[in-house]
């Protein structure tokens, strides 16, 4: 038997025990429905869940949602940083407010954003970006300031220009350090998503997870909860193919 | 056969591929002052000449290929090439750093294209026949981490003339190399030298490198460096390396550089 598939049998094992005996508390009555459910009521929910339309609706606004913001995170990130990196004084000078927005609770921004881009889903999209901008601009600027200088001097010595430079040694250089700002990125992407939409709004995972549990609805809050996990993975998954195919001059043993 | 080694003046060369006049350089220090890398460094090198330069450690003597590559600029004195003053991106003067500068994330053939590509060419025949030139031709796919160190740096030499250099600045290319691989290295370097006619100033602290290679050595002082000697090698052309270190003439220059050099290693 492969390593792999009876690290995956265990953890098969893992899970049903879990289910078991949180099917078992919850049958015994040892607690109320409403506080933990049970896994048959969250099973039971998420199998007509798949079959409605409401339900895929919400998932495509909320992964609409996390992609897009994702997205302009990161391109805004990725660009400040160089910016930043490039133009060394405008760091210094700036760091201070980069440090504190970054330390800031976003999520407290959630009220502004809503005002400033409407209830739809502008305000979700600038709530997760606004996570993920952060992030990815010190990433970026950490990694270009990393790049060994001799790289780019080789560059210089044959006349290369300050794009060409850019392009072709400080970009791919700090490649590692914007795809390990990615791979967290997501998770950002998705609080930012789920909290705006649970703020306010028509649509979305985190509108349904706030309307189920002002209805005490608690099977429907963890099958939502269970769909989120399957999404972060699957973005994860993604990202991962994504940084396999653009670093694929990696050795393996450094691959992800 | 053996000549006196001479003072620190420039000699009087008619036509000097590669001259320094006057450059001094200082490094802002941790205490706020100043300290002085460079004192006065003059320097003229003839079209296809070898010249190595030997020194302590710390005394400035790869600065100095770094201010005439222009990557620095001296406070004061200045740099030229075919008597015209030198700027930083002149592909006629190429570089070798001590540190591996191959892009990680680019083939050998695509390293090799790199020069050409930085000034809007595109030529890949020629880049493949370097790279067979320096005996790597069957690794142009490779990345660099596949390729052991003297592979990457042969690719690094084929790189290296992809740009038409005339002059060569070599900043201690085979420092960290094993002893055998720097060996076939060097010979590899006088082949090339020996088929192009390139000007080259070589920085090594390998005295036997520096006598093995080169057609003249300069000695530079302990820090501020400066030119404290300088010493014909009157070794025949074409060399061979493992003959060489047989000749007396090098044996005898070996142990005057040496003790010279050594005054200036207990200085600094």
């Amino acid at each position: 038997m492969s390593r792999t598939l009876s690290l995956n049998l265990i953890r098969l094992a893992v899970v049903a025990v879990f289910l078991a005996l949180w099917e078992g508390v919850a049958h015994l009555g040892l607690t109320q429905d409403f506080v933990l459910s049970r896994p048959s009521r969250v099973f039971l929910w998420l199998e007509q869940a798949v079959i409605s339309e409401f339900f895929w609706i919400n998932v495509g606004v909320t992964l609409r949602e996390t992609l897009l913001g994702l997205i302009i995170g990161a391109v805004l990130g990725v660009a400040s940083g160089f910016a930043l990196a490039h133009w060394r004084r405008s760091f210094e000078v700036l760091e201070p407010f980069i440090m504190a927005l970054y330390s800031l609770p976003r999520v407290a921004l959630a009220p502004l954003f809503l005002v400033w881009f409407g209830i739809g889903e502008g305000s979700k999209v600038a709530l997760a970006a606004s996570l993920v901008y952060f992030v990815m601009l010190l990433n970026t600027y950490t990694g270009v300031r990393e790049i060994d200088p001799n790289l780019v001097n080789a560059a210089r010595t044959m006349g290369a220009s300050k794009s060409f430079i850019t392009r072709r040694i400080q970009l791919p250089a700090s490649m590692t350090f914007i795809f390990a700002g990615l791979r967290v990125s997501i998770g950002l992407a998705l609080i930012g998503t789920i909290v705006g939409e649970m703020i306010a709004g028509r649509f979305g995972l985190g509108q349904m997870i706030a309307r189920a549990a002002n209805m005490f609805d608690t099977a429907q809050v963890f099958g939502i909860i269970i769909v989120l996990a399957v999404l972060a993975v699957v973005l994860n998954e993604a990202m991962k193919l994504i940084e396999r195919r653009v670093m694929r001059w990696q050795p393996q043993s450094k691959r992800v | 056969m053996m000549q006196e080694a001479s003072t620190t003046e420039t000699p009087a060369k008619l036509s000097a591929k590669l001259r320094v006049e006057g450059v001094s350089l200082e490094f802002p220090g941790g205490d706020g002052r100043a300290i002085k890398v460079l004192n006065g460094i003059d320097l003229a090198i003839a079209p296809g000449e070898f010249c190595t330069i030997v020194g302590p450690s710390g005394c400035g003597k790869s600065t100095l290929l770094s201010v005439i590559a222009g990557l620095l600029a001296p406070a004061s004195g200045r740099c030229l090439l075919d008597e015209k003053p030198v700027q930083v991106g002149n592909p006629r003067i190429g570089y070798m750093f001590q540190s591996d500068t191959l892009l990680p994330w680019a083939t050998a053939l695509d390293n090799v294209r790199l020069p050409l590509e930085a000034v809007g060419r595109k030529d890949d025949g020629r880049c493949l026949d370097l790279l067979r030139r320096v005996g790597v031709g069957d690794f142009a796919a490779s990345y660099p981490w596949q390729l052991s160190g003297g592979m990457r740096k042969r690719v690094q030499l084929a790189r290296l003339l992809a740009q038409e250099p005339d002059v060569l600045l070599m900043d201690e290319p085979f420092g960290a190399l094993d002893a055998q691989t720097k060996l076939l290295m060097q010979e590899e370097l006088l082949r090339l030298w020996e088929s192009t006619k390139l000007t080259v100033l070589f920085v090594t602290h390998d005295l036997s490198e520096a006598i093995s290679l080169s057609d003249r050595v300069l000695l530079f002082s302990a820090r501020p460096g400066r030119i404290k000697e300088q010493y014909d090698v009157p070794l025949d052309r074409p060399r061979q390396i493992e003959e060489i270190v047989s000749d007396p003439h090098y044996n005898e220059l070996f142990v005057r550089i040496w003790r010279s050099l050594r005054e200036e290693i207990r200085l600094s």
